[in-house]
């Protein structure tokens, strides 16, 4: 699976810079490293305790973030298992759970080096 | 600030629009942020719905960007929870949806969102998006401002407006309708208007409606509204429209009431009378034209029935103005029921059933009143209402704890034979009326061409006997009495002359009922009595033999006047001593009111003169009480003496009238004494004095001093 950033994501957030404010692409890696950890825990216990409202929020949240960084994959994958939650059948999760899991491993490595 | 002011006012203490940007995924919270502030926004974030609803009524935002998807409280939830603060109601909701979700769109809308755009949000355009709904919302509280003051004045003016699609019958209205036609609210239907109207003029309006419809013009019109339960009282409501481009009415409402009942409080003062409530002079004339315009149509006839209560100016004055406006009241309401009740005639003979009148009442002021008898079928009707009218109003009115007795005379006229306008009817209802009271009172009168030349001539005469009295057309001349037994001159009697320059001499006994009845008796008496006293002092100067002055008074002269006052100013002013001067009254003063009569006569006696009854024997004096009266002097009229030697009838009754005279120690003048037989008779009867022909015609001053000292000198001659 290609974890592949888009590059014209990160040049849109870029131009959201204004002179003279802190940079704002190293603030968003930041609370996107900060918080990601923080919603696939959310996950992951979700599924165990097969809590699907709590995989829904959650994975509604790691898809809008994660597309507005260009991880397109990695948001597919998110409203993959949103779908799943939202029609209360986590039975299949788990392949979306370690996908997501990969993904941000991968889309973490590429947006390090704007934090 | 207080939650209770607007969003409106929380911007404009701001520089900059404030946005209350609610999204739990902290990345889009920033970028957000950061673009709206690039564009000039101040921006507050939230994570979830509590706290957005928190930081709402804490900052009063002027937009809410609002994610649906958020943990503790969604966007909807978040969206209703705003809206039902105060501050809330208008300020705009941007809701953040997913993409081609319409289904979250819709909940979105039905939550009270103002717009919505979709994930994931495009950041360059959400500023103008935003900027956009703050002003559209600025725009919207100026209108939803202007409307609330156009509300307002509505209220105040107690106007409403409202617009009618006619082409799907579809109506509209502003908030102040429906409490100007006193419901709850009104729905799109013309039937919810209709419902408000007072039965009777539901009609009316639903006909003027469809006419509109079809011919799209402007109409104005008033109806009244349903009384509401405890408020029996209708609404006067006014409706006024006019068509727009498209065929739509556009209309107004507007509550008339206080305006309508200030117009009938004038109209009812400058039309009806406001002691008895009945129409006025004015009313009435009116009411007499349209009679006039109908019977002209219907070529029928009508009657006005003239009015005057007689001895309404002694209620009002001896009982007052109170009871004179109670008597007032009853008597209209006396009138009004005879008509009403004028049902069967029975004086018109083959008359069945019911006489078909139809009644207006109305006064004229005073003590006046007329009846109109509209489409009366017969003079007769006419007739018998005006004796019904008098029986009516002779019945005792019991007023305030005070019996009260009046009658009324009544004078009519009958359109078209004694008239053709209001005025002339009036005014022949009027001469036919003043000619009823000639005849005497409590009764009625036709007009009629005879009368009114006799009214006309009446008037002419009162006219010159004014012009008369101004410019010196008046004198006296003096016929002298004599004592049968002595032979000497015991007195002259002042008598008054008109001469007038076209009408040459007229008699007294045709303008002195006049002068009566106009009150010109009373200037001209004094003049009487003024002359007179002057020509005797005048006499007395020179050198006759002092006689008494023989004045006659009114009885008019005596009830009206303070006749003593005047008596003695006269003495006064020229001198004269009381016992030279004797006044002749008739007994037409004592007709009406003996005890009044007793004590002006004792009055006139204190002053030290000489009071004589005149013509004694035609009236109706009661022999009970003439011992009471305070009197000198019986004069027999003339009428007894004329045929004294001839009619056997007329010699008893003088001499009863000597012998009564003299058993109440009452000297006795025979009066009209023409020949030595009657001179023979009165002699042998022992009468006291005679004046007449005689002795000497009525003479003029002048020639009667030269009269005097003749008739003094011929005595002596004869003595000698």
């Amino acid at each position: 699976m290609n974890f592949q950033l888009e590059k014209s994501a990160i040049e849109a957030i870029r131009s959201l810079q204004r002179p003279g404010r802190p940079d704002i692409l190293a603030r968003l890696v930041n609370i996107y490293l900060d918080k990601t950890p923080v919603l696939i825990a959310d996950i992951q216990a979700g599924v165990s305790a097969n809590d699907a409202d709590r995989v829904k929020m959650a994975a509604h949240t790691l898809k809008s973030s994660s597309a507005y960084l260009g991880a397109s994959t990695l948001a597919e994958q998110c409203e993959k298992l949103e779908l799943k939650a939202a029609n209360d059948d986590l039975s299949s999760a788990t392949g979306n759970v370690d996908n997501i899991a990969a993904g941000f491993e991968a889309v973490s490595e590429q947006i390090l080096k704007y934090a | 600030m207080t939650d209770t002011e607007s969003p409106v006012h929380a911007s404009a203490s701001r520089n900059a629009p404030l946005v209350l940007l609610v999204d739990d995924d902290l990345t889009s919270q920033l970028m957000a942020t950061e673009a709206l502030e690039a564009e000039g926004f101040e921006v507050v974030s939230a994570d979830d719905g509590v706290q957005a609803v928190e930081l709402f009524q804490q900052h009063l935002p002027d937009i809410v960007v609002l994610d649906v998807i958020m943990p503790h409280m969604d966007g909807y939830g978040a969206c209703e929870a705003i809206r039902s603060t105060p501050a809330g109601e208008h300020v705009p909701v941007l809701m953040v949806t997913g993409l081609n979700d319409i289904e979250s769109i819709t909940k979105a809308y039905e939550s009270g969102a103002t717009d919505f755009v979709t994930k994931p949000i495009n950041f360059f355009t959400l500023p103008y998006r935003v900027r956009y709904m703050v002003r559209a919302q600025a725009t919207a509280d100026e209108l939803r401002e202007s409307q609330a003051k156009l509300d307002k004045a509505q209220r105040i003016a107690k106007l409403g407006h409202w617009e009618w699609q006619t082409l799907d019958n579809h109506w509209t209205w502003s908030q102040e309708c429906s409490s100007l036609l006193t419901v709850a609210s009104l729905d799109s239907t013309q039937q919810s208007l209709l419902h408000c109207i007072h039965h009777n003029d539901q009609v009316l309006v639903s006909n003027l409606l469809a006419r509109a419809k079809k011919d799209r013009q402007r109409f104005s019109t008033t109806f009244r509204t349903c009384p509401v339960d405890d408020d029996q009282r209708s609404r006067i409501i006014q409706l006024e429209a006019e068509p727009d481009s498209s065929g739509t009415m556009i209309g107004t409402l507007q509550d008339i009431t206080e305006r309508v009942h200030a117009e009938e409080k004038i109209h009812n003062l400058a039309y009806f009378d406001t002691v008895t409530g009945l129409p006025n002079r004015a009313n009435l004339s009116d009411m007499i034209e349209a009679a006039i315009a109908n019977a002209q149509q219907s070529t029928t006839r009508f009657a006005i029935l003239f009015l005057d209560l007689d001895r309404f100016k002694q209620v009002n004055d001896s009982l007052g103005h109170n009871v004179g406006d109670a008597l007032l009241r009853s008597v209209s309401k006396r009138v009004a029921g005879v008509i009403r009740n004028a049902d069967v005639n029975p004086s018109v003979e083959g008359t069945s059933g019911a006489v078909n009148l139809r009644e207006k009442v109305a006064r004229l002021g005073g003590d006046e009143f007329v009846v109109l008898l509209d489409n009366i079928e017969r003079i007769e009707d006419a007739a018998y209402v005006a004796r019904r009218i008098c029986k009516s109003l002779a019945q005792t009115f019991h007023l305030s704890g005070t019996d009260v007795h009046i009658s009324t005379t009544i004078g009519i006229s009958v359109y078209p034979t004694d008239g053709s306008t209001a005025d002339e009817l009036l005014k022949h209802a009027d001469v036919a009326m003043y000619h009823a009271k000639e005849q005497g009172r409590n009764c009625y009168h036709f007009y009629s061409q005879s009368i009114h030349k006799l009214s006309l001539e009446r008037f002419a005469l009162e006219r010159d006997l004014r012009e008369s009295l101004a410019c010196g057309g008046f004198h006296l001349e003096y016929q002298p009495k004599i004592s049968i037994r002595t032979g000497a001159i015991t007195g002259v009697e002042a008598l008054l002359r008109w001469n007038h320059p076209v009408r040459g001499r007229v008699s007294p006994a045709d303008f002195i009922p006049l002068a009566e009845e106009t009150g010109l008796i009373v200037p001209l008496g004094e003049w009487v009595l003024k002359t007179a006293c002057e020509q005797m002092a005048t006499w007395l100067q020179g050198d006759v033999q002092p006689f008494v002055m023989a004045v006659n008074c009114s009885a008019i002269q005596l009830v009206r006047t303070d006749m003593t006052h005047v008596i003695k100013s006269a003495l006064e002013t020229t001198g004269l001593d009381p016992t030279c001067l004797e006044i002749e009254l008739t007994e037409s003063l004592l007709l009406q009111n003996v005890e009044q009569g007793i004590a002006i006569l004792q009055a006139l006696k204190s002053l030290g003169l000489q009071v004589s009854i005149d013509d004694f024997g035609t009236g109706f004096s009661s022999l009970s009480y003439l011992k009471r009266l305070p009197v000198d002097k019986l004069k027999i009229d003339q009428s007894f003496i004329r045929d004294l030697n001839t009619d056997a009838g007329d010699a008893a009754i003088v001499t009863s009238i000597i012998t009564l005279a003299h058993n109440l120690d009452l000297t006795v003048v025979a009066e009209g004494v023409e020949n030595a037989e009657q001179l023979g008779f009165l002699r042998a009867n022992r009468c006291d004095e005679i004046q007449g022909y005689l002795i000497s015609r009525p003479q003029p001053a002048n020639a009667l001093t030269d009269w005097i000292h003749q008739f003094n000198s011929q005595s002596d001659d004869k003595a000698a």
